[in-house]
């Protein structure tokens, strides 16, 4: 946690600096003030202080933190919860590959409303553990609900 | 003016009725469900009502808004996704009701104030209607650029919770610079799209909104869903008894719930802002003058009751520049505007005078549709309760599908799903940060008014920084801002020290 | 249970060949499926109005649905980008507003008016300067006489838009100070910025400011029509032509909106589109409505419109050339000068 803190802070430490570099080079008419560059370089300079406060006050807390004994740290997480966070950081993974498969690869490769069906049946059989029945179900009313409505409600093409 | 002579009486047919209850149970349905917005169906409804009578068509039109904007606060307290962005503030609260097996109940109560809060506007239109216009357009770039800080800073500084509040400024800058993305409306030049063409519209509001809270939460629901279990009450309460539980909050909160109407209707006056800010503001001051502050967050009546009557008295207040001046109050009732000027009403400053049984009709239809959505809300309570029976391994998936469709919908471009999908894992991001999504949706939300008001303040006020600090109005404003940045801080030094005095 | 496993089979399967069979259809007969009219607009505006307007006339005529979809910023330019990245088959038609003239020049986009087939140019909405009623300038020549001095504030839609453009025109001919251009997002705000005294006047579209300007919310200087008009409360809007002669030959001035497919699209399926646009702009209702809403109804088609749109292209670039709001000469574009 420390060092996810650690890494996006200094991220951001690094990309407004650079977003403000970025807006003082934007061409400006008359004055910098009404220049397209005058206000995203005001945030941008804004965000950089907050980020710096942002990693010194998560390197000071941790500094205080280490203070504490080891003993009482370690006390605190047990095996199960362990566990638990593993089988958790799993279920986000798959959920978070099936949706970028589906949104970046399915969608354009096999159409928008076969994609749809495939994904809710694999997601709702993988997330509910029902068999395949209800999972058939819902995924392919699901489906046609959607099909129908983009043909013969909206009349807009559908995504790709 | 129009073909059609349009007043009160025309809301008496039995087909315009019916049409007025379809479009309200539209409305809320699309407004319920994650991922479509009530945007996303007026600017889609206005095609499909060309063909009806001026009249059906513009209740249809208004009823989908109300029902829309009340509707999106359903899933926001059942899911923890607010269906419309106006709702983000009812979810801090309304979800940990749910949590705490109260989902029903609060339904009953939201959809009481938010009916509530449409009466409420709806009588101050009645009363007030050319003075507050009038007030309204006192407010220059100057004003609404401190109106748009003081949206994104009052949100940070309300939804960090036990997070630090810093980063709740960070995402609400953040948002504001993304809002900057794009092709700058003021001289043509393309901003941080770093070549990339697709960019160059900027990132939309709503793929961004959908991402950050229905994608983010679809993905943490399936991550623990212990996280969405609803503890079971031992003793159901009855339908009847939650409307009277509902009633009864009125006697209890009557501060909350006047000041959350007023403020409501004047920031949907102000042209350009809206309902999405309306119940931000609301949320924030209830928040403050409550003797209950530390329940914020944690499951408050009170909260929910502040934002769901803002943003609902807020479509009433759109209404007031609408009909007065001819200037929409905020996106949906630009549109709607467009859908009257299409049957050949053309609302301006001499319409309002020339055209009362219009006026009567507008009203009597707000009225119509306020009833009619709250007698359709209670209804539907227990029907939207028992979709959260559903496992959310079946649930969330759908929400999923809705979210890629809503996003799309608005301009039909794969590059809005796509950034959809981008803002969910930001989302995801964040919550492991513990850095609030509010902020930065309404960063957003706020982010180009700030943006251009500041330009043109400076161009206009020919380039002095003191444009922004001299006109009384904008003080006001700098007053509140500085008001609420500075209460909190000086709490916390206040009760420190009462802590040292009682140590000693 | 099997009955239900079934049942979700057949279901699937019907999705499946529908699918399919949309693929399959795609035949000879123009239309085969709904078409889909693009406004590179937010909902409300001119453009958005009058494409709606024109849109139920042209369904009947093509026996087919048309959807009509919103798809606002970077000027018209994502909107130009999106039909031109489709299928050439004309199923997507795009509502043309004058600012294809402009984005080319103002480095938007890519795209100029030679890019499209125009089905027709419905109207022209010639542009007026307002200032606020207690404001001391009554008159355009009042207005003159303290351009010629003083560089006001002038509030506008856009950078470089058509209502810039009236203004430097006008400052151009009549040797007046450029004002200081505030650009407030649409034709509309620009009026609403003059009524709260943000700006010392506004330029902006004749039907955008109508309203205002017969509720006494706003006073009308001049437009830049064919003919003064009388308002109700019996006050004259002159035409600048008519205080200032040497203005005429550039009346009428200002924003038109048209409809327009990618060249490209078979010559038989344009054919179509130009008849169904022809047919439905043509509609009583439809010249009722430009009336009624102050837009000057122009009535071009096919060709006609666009050597129209061809002509205002390079007027407006060598214009905003000339006056300085962009670096790019209108010639490396491809962009002749007409005289």
């Amino acid at each position: 946690m420390f060092a996810f803190e650690i890494v996006v802070s200094v991220l951001c430490l690094s990309g407004f600096a650079f977003l403000f570099y970025d807006a003082l080079r934007m061409p400006f008419p008359q004055q910098f003030w009404d220049g397209p560059g005058s206000f995203p370089a005001i945030l941008a300079s804004l965000l950089f202080v907050l980020s710096l406060y942002w990693l010194i006050t998560t390197i000071v807390g941790q500094m205080r933190k280490s203070k504490v004994p080891e003993a009482e740290k370690s006390a605190s997480v047990d095996t199960s919860t362990k566990a638990l966070k593993r089988e958790e950081i799993k279920r986000l993974a798959i959920i978070i590959a099936l949706t970028i498969l589906y949104i970046m690869v399915l969608m354009p490769l096999i159409t928008f409303p076969i994609a749809t069906l495939v994904y809710l049946f694999i997601t709702i059989m993988l997330f509910t553990r029902k068999g395949w029945v209800i999972p058939l179900v819902v995924s392919a009313s699901a489906t046609l609900f959607v099909y129908l409505v983009f043909n013969y409600v909206l009349y807009l093409p559908m995504p790709r | 003016m129009g073909n059609e002579i349009v007043n009160l009486l025309s809301l008496f047919s039995p087909v315009t009725f019916l049409y007025l209850c379809m479009g309200t149970f539209l409305g809320i349905v699309v407004g319920a469900l994650p991922g479509l917005t009530a945007t996303m169906a007026v600017s889609i409804l206005i095609s499909l009502t060309y063909g009806l009578s001026a009249a059906n068509a513009i209740v249809v039109l208004i009823a989908v808004y109300l029902g829309g904007i009340y509707g999106g606060s359903r899933s926001a307290i059942l899911l923890n996704v607010p269906g419309t962005p106006s709702s983000a503030a009812t979810a801090i609260d309304g979800f940990p009701l749910t949590l705490k097996g109260e989902g029903g109940r609060a339904g009953v109560v939201v959809t009481t104030f938010s009916a509530l809060g449409g009466l409420f506007g709806l009588v101050i239109l009645a009363v007030a209607t050319p003075l507050i216009a009038r007030f309204a357009l006192k407010f220059g770039y100057w004003e609404y650029f401190w109106l748009a800080m003081m949206g994104v800073l009052i949100s940070a500084s309300i939804t960090t919770g036990d997070a630090p509040n810093y980063k709740g400024i960070i995402a609400g800058f953040i948002g504001m610079l993304i809002s900057c993305i794009g092709i700058d409306p003021i001289h043509g030049y393309p901003r941080m799209i770093f070549g990339y063409s697709q960019m160059m519209g900027g990132i939309n509001l709503v793929p961004a909104m959908i991402g950050l809270f229905g994608m983010a939460e679809a993905f943490d629901a399936i991550k623990n869903p212990k996280s969405h279990e609803v503890m079971e009450l031992k003793k159901k309460e009855s339908l009847p008894a939650m409307i009277g539980a509902s009633f009864k909050m009125l006697v209890k909160y009557p501060r909350a719930a006047i000041q959350a109407g007023l403020i409501g209707t004047f920031i949907g006056a102000l042209p350009g802002v809206g309902p999405d800010i309306a119940s931000w503001v609301a949320y924030g001051t209830a928040k403050r003058g409550s003797k209950h502050p530390e329940e914020y967050g944690k499951g408050s009546y009170e909260g929910i009751i502040a934002s769901e009557t803002a943003n609902n008295a807020a479509t009433s207040g759109v209404f007031i520049p609408l009909l007065t001046l001819g200037i929409p109050g905020c996106a949906v009732s630009a549109i709607i505007l467009g859908g009257m000027q299409m049957h050949g009403f053309r609302p301006g400053p001499t319409f309002f005078f020339e055209n009362p049984s219009f006026v009567y009709f507008i009203a009597g239809t707000l009225l119509l549709v306020n009833i009619v959505m709250w007698l359709q809300g209670v209804v539907l309570t227990s029907v939207i309760a028992k979709i959260l029976k559903a496992p959310m391994g079946i649930i969330m998936p759908l929400v999923v599908v809705l979210c890629v469709v809503g996003s799309y919908t608005i301009s039909l471009r794969k590059f809005d799903v796509v950034v959809m999908l981008i803002f969910g894992l930001f989302g995801m991001v964040m919550r492991k940060l513990k850095i609030p999504g509010a902020p930065m949706a309404l960063g957003i939300i706020l982010g180009s008014m700030a943006d251009l008001s500041f330009r043109r303040g400076m161009i206009a006020g020919r380039f002095s920084i003191g444009s922004f600090f001299a006109r009384p109005l904008s003080l006001v404003l700098i007053g509140i801002l500085a008001f609420a940045l500075l209460l909190p801080v000086v709490n916390k030094i206040r009760d420190r020290n009462r802590a040292r005095n009682q140590n000693r | 249970m099997k009955k239900r496993v079934l049942l979700a089979l057949i279901i699937l399967a019907c999705v499946t060949l529908g699918v399919f069979a949309q693929g399959a259809a795609e035949a000879k007969a123009f239309p085969v499926r709904p078409l889909v009219m693009i406004v590179p607009f937010n909902p409300g505006g001119a453009t958005d109005l009058l494409a709606r307007k024109a849109q139920p006339k042209m369904e009947e005529i093509l026996g087919k649905p048309i959807a009509v979809q919103n798809m606002a910023g970077g000027a018209t330019a994502i909107g130009n980008q999106y039909v031109m990245d489709q299928a050439h088959d004309g199923h997507t038609l795009l509502a043309q507003p004058t600012d294809i003239t402009s984005i080319a020049i103002m480095g938007q986009s890519k795209l100029t008016s030679d890019d499209w087939a125009f089905l027709g140019i419905a109207a022209a909405v010639p542009s007026v300067f307002v200032v606020h009623p207690d404001s001391k300038i009554k008159t355009i020549q009042d207005l003159v006489a303290v351009m010629k001095t003083t560089k006001l504030t002038a509030a506008v839609a856009a950078s470089g838009c058509a209502w810039t453009r009236a203004i430097g025109l006008f400052a151009d001919q009549l040797k007046l100070t450029l004002p200081q251009f505030v650009p407030s997002g649409g034709g509309y705000t620009a009026a609403v910025s003059a009524m709260k005294k943000e700006v010392d006047f506004a330029a902006c579209g004749f039907a955008e400011a109508i309203e205002l300007i017969k509720g006494g919310e706003l006073r009308a200087l001049a437009y830049w029509g064919v003919e003064p008009v009388t308002l109700p409360n019996g006050t004259v809007v002159p035409t600048f032509g008519s205080v200032y002669p040497a203005l005429k030959t550039f009346e009428p001035f200002g924003g038109w909106v048209g409809m327009a497919v990618p060249k490209g699209v078979p010559a038989d399926v344009l054919a179509k589109l130009i008849n169904a646009y022809d047919v439905a702009i043509h509609q009583p209702d439809f010249i009722e409505f430009c009336k009624q809403s102050s837009f000057m109804f122009m009535g071009k088609i096919g060709a006609d419109a666009d050597a129209f749109a061809k002509l205002s292209t390079s007027v407006n670039a060598y214009l905003m050339y000339d006056l300085g709001f962009t670096p790019t000469d209108p010639a490396t574009l491809g962009i002749q000068r007409v005289k």
